[in-house]
């Protein structure tokens, strides 16, 4: 199978091999309902509740639907409706921390329920999302009753920021592992593949060894992959394991292959094991404007201003820019009132040496884009037909096949703004635009270049063209307000009890 | 933080730009000038420098003439004018490479749209254009050599079938007759291999006509014809600095490959039966020039997960 993408260089110098911090948990956490676009869950919470660490707050509806959890032990001040990192409006459940740390985990698992069903169940209960697109409850793509030959564990980083994979199974191996184990049970698959790149050889050394020593060699296979960028889309993934690929959409089921993440792994061992639900997520925090640059655990609906608090900027200048998720395929953030969730991979404070703003000029047809798309579409030509408006042209030629990984834009010596254009593009063509903060962010681009051809498009990016400012602005107040009152009743508490001490520790976060 | 800049992602880009390839074409192009210019005399640097600058003028013009946006650092406007100077001999009229200029960058690219819209290598159409009009620039022209007599250019001993009467190793150094910047294989060869090897330009279409230049050659001429052949004739130098141009070469792998290999089958069955003589690459390269929509679309890619005929 031919592995087509782009070599990247890889950023990872300070935040690779420290092992993990803790971040310091914040007053307040605002969890957001939605993690990405998907079947929003039910809030079982009302403002005024007491939670513990542990609790859910939300149920699934419908088929598909997934458990969110509380982060932590305190009470639900409010329910505000905001954007979310990938720009789709939801209901965030803000809650105040106390400094009771109650937990209420999930019901142990005796060792004979170590089979498919109960650990399914399991599965459905932890909370778990899909790290790959589309982000969808973990348990999903396990529900499809297909013969799976392969568990597939993708290790690869592809993005050159992050390195939070990496350090995972370097700190926490065996976990992983015996994670996956638990997967490949619920998969019913016959083997587990752990997928490298060629940039982590010592790493799968390392891991070889291990299996080695628990003498599985038979069923557990390292694979070394070589060092490209894209590899974390899971379709794409189950295409180089199997040689199928499913259509847009779809799950990898039916390629007899499902593909995994090693932090899904190592969460499930928690929920296993630990009867611990899924609450937190291994982030790499990294870029030249954050100064301390390292993976972190860090809670499901801790805001991207507290984290920027601890981790600290530079410089204080405009053009900064924060990403949530890897500086290829993540989204651009127009504020710091975000909510880190179970999707975040990344989180980059970049600033203006990192990122490159280019005018676009005229192609030079050199085919260069076309032999980088993983997909193979042919770029050009769809650029072409994008550029003219000629959008059933466009889905000819497979625009709904891209997966937005941004190679062919990486790779453009003539600077076109081809994945931007292509991911617009198919939004329109699957009747979502609008929807997807990309495709947003595009438009907003698109009318500050002023193309001269006016024609139905643009009325229509009018009137769907959601703005990610004015649901974030309108919102804010309602955060501010609660957040005074938090602090209000903090106060207060400190002057009534003088015995607890509130640790306000070191703002490093410390070392595990 | 006060202000947060969105854009859509990916938010960083390769670091190199149409430019700075093109800078890199005329970095590798200049060795092979300067050996141009030891081996013909001064003369040739003037003749270089002529449809260098005329060829930037007239992009400039025609762009401001179209009010099309004006790039003042344009190299590809540049390397037109460098590569079509290397192609001409050192005792051609002063006018010569300023007209071929006006036909490469007005004719052959503006009026095709400008840059990346051109069918045509528009030096290697300009130059085959000059060809016809000037049709001394095919055969006799070529005069004034190192050894400073008048030598015929080595294709009209070819073509009687004389492969001994130019040695080889002459050829390799070229103490022949011939354009500026083709006689010196060496420079050439060297320039080409550096070039492939950044990436800069594409190996396989070379590679793929090296072969099949030799195979025919082969086929009607016998081995003794292939190194005097691939030598000569301003072969290698269309093979390496002409035939990968981005804009008129085919866009996939395999039509890459299968650009060079017809590339090389024309080429050698123009020059062995001697049609066209020095312009007989250039014919076969504007020959190829067409073909390449044609192979783009034979070898379209067709995209993954998205049903056949769909
Ligand atoms: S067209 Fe889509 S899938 Fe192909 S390289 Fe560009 S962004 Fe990636
Ligand atoms: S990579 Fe850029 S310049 Fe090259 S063919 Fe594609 S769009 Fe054109």
């Amino acid at each position: 199978m031919e592995i087509r993408g782009v070599k990247l260089k890889k950023q990872v110098r300070y935040s690779k091999g420290n092992g993990f911090f803790v971040l310091r948990e914040p007053d307040y956490f605002s969890v957001p309902l939605l993690a990405d676009d998907g079947e929003k869950p039910q809030r079982v919470v009302n403002v005024g509740d007491m939670v513990k660490e542990g609790t859910p707050i939300a149920k699934p509806v419908g088929r598909y639907g997934s458990f969110v959890y509380s982060p932590t032990s305190g009470k639900v001040i409010g329910v505000v409706t905001k954007l979310n990192a990938s720009g789709n409006e939801c209901e965030h459940v803000v809650i105040s921390r106390d400094l009771e740390n109650a937990k209420d985990y999930l019901p142990a698992m005796a060792e004979e329920d170590m089979n498919h069903e109960p650990l399914l169940r399991r599965l459905y209960q932890s909370g778990m999302v899909d790290n790959f697109a589309p982000y969808d409850p973990a348990y999903k793509k396990y529900l499809l009753r297909c013969q799976i030959k392969s568990l597939v564990i993708n290790c690869t980083e592809d993005d050159p920021y992050k390195s939070s994979d990496s350090a995972l199974i370097e700190t926490y191996m065996s976990e992983v592992v015996e994670g996956a184990k638990l997967l490949k049970i619920v998969a019913r698959a016959e083997k587990l593949t752990f997928i490298f790149t060629s940039k982590q050889k010592k790493l799968a050394g390392v891991l070889k060894k291990y299996i080695k020593q628990l003498n599985e060699q038979k069923r557990i296979r390292v694979k070394i992959y070589p060092n490209v960028y894209p590899l974390h889309d899971s379709r794409l993934m189950a295409y180089y394991e199997t040689g199928k690929m499913v259509p847009e959409g779809s799950r990898t089921a039916p390629t007899s292959a499902i593909i995994e993440s090693p932090s899904n792994c190592y969460d499930f061992y928690n929920a296993v094991k630990k009867n611990l639900p899924c609450i937190q997520k291994a982030v790499t925090v990294s870029g030249k404007n954050c100064l301390r640059k390292a993976n972190y655990f860090i809670k499901n609906g801790t805001s991207i201003e507290h984290i920027l608090s601890i981790v600290g900027t530079k410089e204080e200048y405009e053009e900064n820019m924060l990403i949530y998720g890897g500086i290829m395929s993540g989204i651009a953030q127009e504020t710091l009132d975000i909510s880190a969730t179970l999707t975040a991979s990344c989180i980059l404070f970049v600033n203006r040496d990192e990122y490159s703003r280019d005018n676009e000029t005229a192609c030079i047809n050199c085919g260069k884009c076309v032999e980088c798309c993983p997909v193979r579409i042919h770029v050009k030509n769809l650029d072409d037909a994008i550029v003219n408006r000629e959008f059933s042209k466009a889905k000819k030629l497979g625009v709904e096949a891209c997966i937005g990984c941004g190679a062919c834009s990486y790779i453009c010596p003539a600077k076109r703004y081809l994945a931007q254009r292509i991911s617009f593009a198919k939004d329109i063509v699957q009747g979502n635009f609008g929807k997807s903060a990309n495709s947003s962010e595009f438009a907003q681009i698109e009318q500050n270049v002023a193309s001269n051809d006016e024609d139905e498009i643009k009325v229509e990016k009018k009137e769907n063209f959601v703005s990610p400012q004015a649901g974030a602005e309108g919102s804010k107040p309602a955060v501010d307000e609660m957040i005074e009152q938090i602090k209000e009743d903090r106060e207060k508490e400190k002057s009534k009890d003088t015995k607890f001490k509130i640790i306000d520790a070191t703002g490093g976060g410390k070392n595990e | 933080m006060s202000k947060l800049l969105i854009t859509p992602s990916p938010h960083v880009t390769k670091q190199h730009s149409t430019n700075m390839l093109m800078f890199a074409m005329i970095c590798a192009l200049v060795p092979t000038a300067m050996y141009g210019v030891v081996v013909f005399g001064v003369r040739a640097l003037l003749i270089i420098g002529l449809s260098v600058v005329s060829a930037y003028l007239f992009e400039v013009l025609f762009n401001l003439l179209k009010n099309r946006k004006v790039e003042w650092i344009d190299m590809s406007s540049v390397v037109t004018g460098f590569i079509l100077g290397l192609t001409l001999p050192v005792n051609v009229p002063v006018y010569v490479p300023i007209i071929g200029s006006f036909i490469a960058i007005v004719i052959f690219k503006g009026c095709f749209g400008g840059i990346g819209k051109n069918l045509f290598n528009p030096a290697g159409a300009a130059r085959l254009v000059l060809g016809f009009i000037f049709t001394g620039l095919a055969l006799s022209m070529f005069t004034g050599t190192a050894l400073g007599e008048n030598v015929a250019s080595p294709l009209a001993y070819f073509a009687k079938g004389e492969f001994s009467a130019i040695t080889i190793r002459s050829l390799f150094f070229g103490n022949v007759a011939g354009a500026i910047g083709t006689v010196s294989i060496i420079c050439i060869l060297v320039a080409g291999i550096v070039l492939m090897s950044f990436k800069i330009t594409d190996f396989i279409m070379p590679v793929g006509a090296v072969i099949t230049f030799i195979a025919i050659t082969w086929a009607l001429s016998g081995a003794t014809a292939i190194v005097p052949f691939l030598f000569s004739g301003s072969f290698l130098f269309v093979t390496m600095f002409m035939l990968p141009d981005p804009t008129t070469s085919p866009n996939t792998v395999w039509g890459k490959f299968c650009y060079g290999l017809i590339f090389g089958v024309v080429a050698s069955l123009f020059r062995v039966y001697n049609i066209l003589g020095e312009n007989s690459v250039f014919m076969a390269l504007v020959f190829m020039n067409i073909l390449a929509p044609l192979l783009d679309k034979i070898f379209a890619p067709h995209p993954l997960g998205v049903k056949r005929g769909a």
